[in-house]
């Protein structure tokens, strides 16, 4: 690697003299007065506390600790709704520091780092020189950027440092030697002996990309001595253990992020190498093939067939041609020319090879149209487009109701109806008033990001306004977008600018304001607000907790409780566009409610619990923004009040009738949520079980439904996908074979489904069940499917694969899905759970 | 707790662990399966097949390596192969910590020391007829070892006088205080004041503390603790009770290798006379306090040495090294502060206290030489070295600090072995390299040579070298517990590539650098000990080498791999000429 006219590199400032290891403790392990200092986790104060070091020559300030992120960048929170902490490493500051917009080069090179996943420190590729003076003296140690936590004047050098040449180059030849060391064992070769194949750097090979990046061209040490086998047993993943260089990376997508458990490390030494389960060939191996250890792979180790590529791409061909829908599918190496894109792995692109397609529209050609569902977005090239609500009428109003009536209260806005579909003016990243057009172009980044998150249908129509081009991405390219830091700030960066201020405008409680004072004030907010995300089930705050922030629902449905004595009973359901929090947060603003008396009542303490009950997102206004904005706008104080005190007496009031009607378990089990269930008047039904049957029939002899089930009163609710309006089970499947398109309920499990069970495993209602079934492949002759065979013990058997199925909604004679045509004593049906409890509560009276 | 688990199921299977064992533990543990085979297949102890009816290690390394164990492991194995098949294994091992008398053997976990092939094969014959010979064992060679060292104050009859002393008044600072009098350091390599490693975990906050005594030996030609835990298992016991008072800890652990039986169990058989006069337990001598030691067996590997490594293999994990901060002291066993110390470190303790609160300690060492310059002062104390190889009468001996090593082999093994002159001397086990016995000035530190070196000096002789760890280090040289000396006759590239090998084959392989780095360095050894190269490749691969070592050095996680490439780089810095007569013109 070095060439005798390059600088010799001075190690002596590192390492100690002669045979003398240097010595081993940590940097930076000890206080400024030489105490160790004990690693405890990060704490919520660390978010506020400001960390000054140097990273090359630069001044950089950064938070001791930032939020604690999963694999799609979500912001993990602790129980009590608050984010993670975790203590901010050389790596983040880096990042932080240099990398503003995607594309930029970061200072750090790295391969078995991933900002998603937990740092282990291993390739040591991503060491950086780090200058420790105490009064104890200096020290210098090449340390991982990945693990090492920032500290008050810390010195960094990276390899591109100019105000310390000497660190720069013993960063540089570290780096070189180490992955010269990675490349003799691991590159595959070409066929002259000494030089390596670096034709792989632009197809996703990190480590072949590094060396190109680091100039090496050969290596001067001796081959791989040892050969570690291959496992082709997978027909999805390849396994090349040769190529594999021990980072980690699978295992920790596999363990970690998936939480499937199969990978792990086996031997030791220089022998090691990544196993399934008790060293198992991978096929036979518990593995769900969930593609994410591919995915994660850096090197050539883990790839997918080329024939599991050739299937996903034929059946996605199938379903352009089958849906009539122009448009050509973006194969991986040129979207990875795509700044946004660039940072994705390419494996992930590879996987995904048919889930981008490139569109081009002329003008008035129709993007998307309202109330649509849709599970694409759209990242425009190219063009500018108009956006508009379709219906003229019916916009959406949202507005808290009262009482029983109010049930749903936050459910409204999802179910008034405008023109046959639902209309969501408010909940989209498009917030439209009535006859009002908007225009998108190359600078929104992307379109109708906000219906691919949540599998709400459209809320507005998009056509184009001029010669266009887009890509239509998919749910899942859409999640991998926002795994990547540079990506994902794009995409929030273009919410905050085209949703939010929409969005908060139309925060009821800025309803008393007139037009110019409510985009004022949301204007005012827009650069204050936090946008949070909250899992399934997790606390957004507790009841008599301290009041601190109030939020607005942006995605998702979040669960109003309130306890009294021993039991916790619901309140209310609040769904996108409605906001919580404010009775608590206005009693904490004291001074500035005295003058119109009447405060007794409102305590500056929680009054329910407010948790998640799915995916939510969340817009979070903290009190002191809260309080200004109401200093700014003192009209909006007595509205608030007088609407705090009605909520709070209504709860009181609503409390009997709630329990009165006795269906916590309706509410439980998330029945408010379907939008399609099958339900069985037991007092008609005969058990002959002919749905059963006619659902089997329909689908190839296997049903999809149970006739068991929750019992409400005489009504039966079987165990059949319920379409629910926010489906779990559309989230993270690593293919996404199963969505929901055009304006049908109807959840639909494509072809290329691989099988991992991960919907399945979603679903809370044990909806969706595996079955194995004859694969087939695409007869390039006869065009026609045909089945797959192989050679097992001489005998040549049918291959069986695993899919997922659901209901499907299936149409039979009379439009009706055919296990409700074929019940013959007319017990079964199909019903909203709306319509349901409205038939329970009927009933019972 | 997965490794004892499976250390239970093999012994239940007779030696070995089936599918079903795996899957069993995996169930009972609520692990994942991969957990399980990480496990299994890192560490040595474990094995999925059925061991062969008679198994054979011989040491491969330092000193066994010197006496032909690798030639002799050939011998038998054809031997053995030819006439037995499939019924004996035999292979080679790694140090089994027996240099006194090498080679080293075990046949079926027996020991057998100082053997030729043909006593092997009458071993081997009679596990074969089941009528196992009568194994060597390390008390009838020991005791003239021990005998008469200053580190035992109780001379063989110990009352854990300063347990009781303690006990009486106790006041942990007054124990710190004659720790840094008496100027001990860490005797497990790296030379730390020990008051200090002490005093920190003392004021390190957890919810509980821990100690935890290394025994686990396994640096090649070191078997100094090996004598200590045989024969003076009292003074680690009585050091890691007062550790345990000073910094509050009430647990302790001595992570012991598995290739130490006799040692094993008489620290076993100690513990329990120690409990038995309430000296450990629940109620130390009525005073309330609370202190209890347990044998934690390693079930293996070189790099469970390596103080992190040790705390993840008594976590059930793979004994791969932490990166470091945090450090033990804070963040060591279930993330609690713990003192980790040497064996040795211990077993000073009571010595030091007994005698004029560390003083005593303070005043042994030798406080003047030739190349002692103005360190003079902070060579305090006496330490235990194990010396083999070529000298006459290999063993271990307590010395006082900075006698020089001309003095250690003349004066205490009897001179070299048959009248042979010193051509290299490994200082620190395999890690320190192969150092000759004279070194031009210009090799050592240039700092160290300016301002200590006698004048006229033109070389130094390896025999003049103070036998402490500063002043060694000053001069750019590892010192450790181990030295093992290669005279005359010695073929110095073939013992360093050994060494060399050593690292490679013991790297836990969890950074780059070493799992791949010690590999190629080795090779490079290897080729120009099969003579492959050619004297015009010598300059870039010398350049190579050295640059390879540095990185490794300066990356590497853990010592292991700091210290993995010196053997070779040690070949090519303190060896050219040999080095160039072995290349081809």
């Amino acid at each position: 690697m070095a060439t005798p006219s390059e600088p010799h590199t001075d190690f002596s400032a590192i390492l100690t003299s002669g045979m003398v290891p240097p010595e081993n403790e940590g940097m930076f392990a000890r206080d400024v007065d030489g105490r160790l200092v004990r690693v405890e986790k990060a704490t919520a104060q660390d978010f506020d506390a400001d960390v000054r070091l140097t990273i090359d020559g630069h001044e950089v300030v950064i938070r001791k600790a930032i939020p604690t992120k999963d694999s799609q960048g979500n912001i993990l929170q602790s129980e009590n709704g608050q984010p993670i902490p975790r203590f901010t490493t050389i790596y983040d500051a880096a990042s932080l520091a240099f990398v503003k917009a995607p594309g930029d080069q970061h200072p750090i090179l790295t391969l078995c780092h991933q900002e998603h996943l937990p740092p282990v420190g291993v390739c040591r590729i991503c060491l950086v020189e780090l200058v420790e003076t105490s009064s104890r003296g200096t020290r210098r140690k090449l340390v991982p950027s990945c693990m090492q936590q920032i500290a008050e004047g810390m010195e960094v050098h990276t390899l591109q440092s100019q105000v310390d040449p000497g660190a720069a180059l013993r960063v540089k030849t570290a780096a070189g030697v180490v992955a010269e060391l990675l490349i003799t064992d691991h590159l595959p070769r070409s066929d002259q002996p000494s030089f390596l194949s670096l034709a792989e750097a632009g197809r996703g090979n990190e480590l072949a990309a590094l060396a190109e990046r680091l100039g090496l061209s050969q290596s001067r040490y001796g081959l791989r001595s040892l050969d570690r086998g291959l496992d082709n047993s997978s027909s999805m993943i390849a396994v090349d253990h040769n190529q594999c260089i021990m980072c980690g990376r699978c295992i920790r997508g596999c363990n970690w992020v998936k939480e499937n458990r199969v990978i792990g490390r086996s031997g030791k030494g220089y022998s090691s190498r990544i196993a399934f389960d008790l060293d198992q060939p991978m096929a036979e191996s518990s593995c769900v093939s969930c593609g994410e250890c591919a995915v994660s792979c850096p090197t050539g180790a883990l790839e997918f067939t080329p024939l599991f590529l050739e299937n996903q791409e034929s059946s996605v061909k199938k379903e352009l041609a089958s849906d009539l829908r122009d448009g050509q599918i973006v194969p991986p190496e040129e979207l990875a020319s795509i700044p946004l894109f660039q940072d994705i792995p390419f494996k992930f692109l590879q996987f995904n090879a048919s889930s981008v397609v490139r569109r081009w529209l002329s003008p008035g050609d129709v993007l998307c149209k309202e109330g649509e569902y849709g599970s694409t977005a759209f990242v425009i090239l190219k063009g500018s487009f108009r956006i508009f609500l379709s219906g003229a009428r019916g916009a959406v109003i949202t507005e808290r109701s009262a009482g029983l009536s109010g049930f749903f209260g936050g459910l409204k806005t999802m179910l008034k109806r405008a023109g046959g579909a639902p209309h969501l003016s408010d909940v989209g990243a498009a917030t439209l008033d009535e006859g009002q057009e908007i225009i998108r172009d190359v600078k929104d980044v992307i379109l109708g990001e906000m219906t691919c998150m949540n599998s709400y249908p459209r809320s507005a129509t998009v056509v184009a306004n001029e010669e266009s081009e887009v890509l239509e991405i998919r749910r899942n390219v859409l999640y991998m977008l926002q795994r990547n830091e540079t990506s994902r700030r794009l995409l929030e960066k273009a919410y905050r600018e085209r949703a939010l201020v929409g969005q908060l405008r139309k925060i009821p409680f800025l309803s008393s304001l007139d037009e110019g004072a409510r985009t004022l004030a949301a204007e005012f907010l827009k650069d204050r607000v936090d946008l949070v995300a909250v899992e399934p089930g997790q606390t957004i705050f507790e009841q008599g907790e301290i009041a601190k922030d109030l939020y607005v629902v942006k995605l998702g449905f979040v669960k109003v409780t309130q306890r009294y004595g021993q039991n916790d009973r619901v309140l209310n359901y609040l769904g996108p566009g409605n906001h919580f929090g404010e009775i608590g947060l206005l009693g904490s603003c004291g001074d500035l409610l005295k003058v119109h008396g009447n405060v007794g009542h409102v305590v500056s303490r929680r009054t329910a619990t407010c948790s998640a009950l799915d995916h939510v997102e969340l817009v979070r206004l903290k009190g002191d923004d809260f309080v200004e904005l109401l200093k700014g706008y003192p009209q909006l104080i007595e509205p608030l009040l007088s609407s705090a005190l009605a909520l709070l007496e209504r709860d009181e009031q609503s409390q009997t009738r709630l329990e009165s009607a006795g269906n916590q378990e309706f509410l439980d089990q998330g029945l408010y949520l379907a939008q399609s269930l099958l339900v069985l008047d037991l007092e008609r039904c005969t058990r002959c079980d002919e749905c059963t049957k006619a659902c089997a029939d329909t689908h190839d002899g296997v049903t999809r439904l149970i006739r068991d089930g929750l019992r409400f009163d005489k009504y039966l609710v079987a165990s059949s996908c319920r379409s629910c309006m926010d489906p779990y089970c559309l989230v993270g499947c690593p293919v996404d074979a199963i969505h929901r398109s055009g304006d049908s309920l109807e959840i639909r499990i494509e072809d290329y489904c691989i099988g991992c069970g991960l919907c399945a495993s979603n679903c809370p209602y044990g909806n969706i069940n595996m079955h194995g079934f004859p694969k087939t492949e695409l007869d390039p002759t006869t065009n026609k499917e045909r089945p797959v065979f192989e050679l097992i013990e001489g005998r040549r058997l049918p291959v069986v694969q695993q899919r997922a199925t659901t209901c499907d909604l299936c149409a039979s004679v009379d439009g009706n899905p055919s296990c409700v045509y074929a019940c013959p004593h007319n017990a079964a049906f199909r019903m909203t759970g709306e319509q349901l409890l409205h038939s329970i509560i009927t009933n019972s009276n | 707790m997965i490794i004892p688990a499976l250390l239970e199921r093999q012994k239940r299977r007779g030696g070995y662990l089936n599918d079903a064992d795996l899957r069993d533990v995996s169930k009972e543990q609520a692990v994942p399966l991969h957990r399980v085979q990480s496990l299994v297949s890192f560490y040595p102890h474990f094995r999925t097949q059925p061991p062969p009816k008679v198994e054979v290690h011989v040491c491969r390394d330092m000193s066994c390596h010197l006496r032909g164990s690798l030639p002799l492991t050939e011998e038998v194995r054809e031997w053995a192969s030819n006439k037995h098949g499939q019924q004996v294994l035999v292979c080679g091992v790694s140090c089994l910590g027996r240099c006194d008398r090498a080679p080293a053997a075990s046949v079926n976990e027996q020991l057998y020391v100082g053997r030729d092939a043909n006593q092997l094969r009458q071993i081997i014959t009679s596990f074969c007829d089941e009528q196992p010979f009568a194994p060597d064992t390390d008390q009838a060679w020991s005791k003239k070892n021990s005998a008469n060292w200053e580190m035992d104050h109780y001379a063989g009859q110990p009352n854990y006088e300063a347990v009781r002393r303690y006990l009486n008044d106790p006041d942990p600072d007054r124990v710190l205080t004659a720790l840094e009098t008496a100027g001990l350091l860490g005797m497990g390599g790296a030379g730390g004041r020990a008051f200090k490693k002490w005093s920190e975990v003392r004021e390190a906050k957890g919810t509980s503390k821990f100690i935890v005594c290394n025994a686990d030996e396994s640096e090649p030609g070191t078997f100094k603790d090996r004598e200590i835990l045989l024969n003076k298992p009292y003074l680690i016991i009585e050091g890691m009770i007062l550790s345990g008072l000073v910094v509050g800890a009430s647990q302790g652990w001595v992570y012991v290798r598995h290739e130490y039986p006799e040692q094993i169990a008489s620290l076993e058989a100690e513990i329990q006379r120690a409990r038995q006069i309430g000296l450990l337990g629940a109620n130390l001598l009525g005073s309330g306090r609370r202190f209890d030691i347990e044998i934690f067996v390693s079930p293996g590997n070189y790099i469970c040495g390596e103080q992190t490594a040790l705390i993840e293999a008594m976590e059930n994990n793979r004994a791969e090294p932490r990166i470091r901060p945090p450090e033990l002291v804070t963040n060591g066993y279930q993330n609690q502060p713990t003192l980790l110390n040497n064996v040795e470190t211990f077993a000073w303790v009571p010595a030091i206290l007994l005698r004029s609160a560390g003083q005593w300690y303070a005043d042994q060492g030798r406080k003047h030489g030739p190349w002692v310059g103005n360190e003079s002062d902070k060579m305090r104390g006496k330490r235990l070295f194990s010396i083999s190889g070529d000298v006459r009468y290999p063993g271990v001996y307590e010395v006082e600090t900075g006698i020089t090593l001309g003095e250690l082999i003349d004066k205490r093994c009897g001179g070299m072995a048959e009248g042979k002159r010193i051509l290299a001397v490994a200082l620190s086990g395999p890690s320190g390299g192969l150092v000759p016995a004279v070194i031009p000035l210009k090799l050592l530190s240039r700092r160290f040579v300016e301002t200590c070196a006698p004048k006229n000096a033109t070389e130094f002789d390896i025999r003049e070298l103070p036998l402490d760890i500063n002043i060694s280090r000053a001069l750019g040289l590892m010192i450790g517990g181990g030295l093992v000396v290669y005279g005359t006759g010695a073929n110095i590239i073939a013992e360093a590539v050994a060494c060399s090998r050593f690292f490679s084959r013991e790297s836990c392989g969890k950074c780059v650098p070493c799992r791949i780095g010690s590999q190629k360095i080795t090779h490079i050894g290897e080729r120009l000990l099969q003579g492959q190269l050619s004297k015009s490749q010598l300059p870039v691969l010398r350049e190579t080498t050295l640059e390879l070592s540095q990185v490794m050095t300066a990356t590497s996680i853990c010592g292991l791999g700091q210290v993995a490439s010196n053997p070779l780089r040690s070949l090519f810095e303190y060896f050219p000429q040999l080095v160039e007569q072995a290349c081809e013109d």
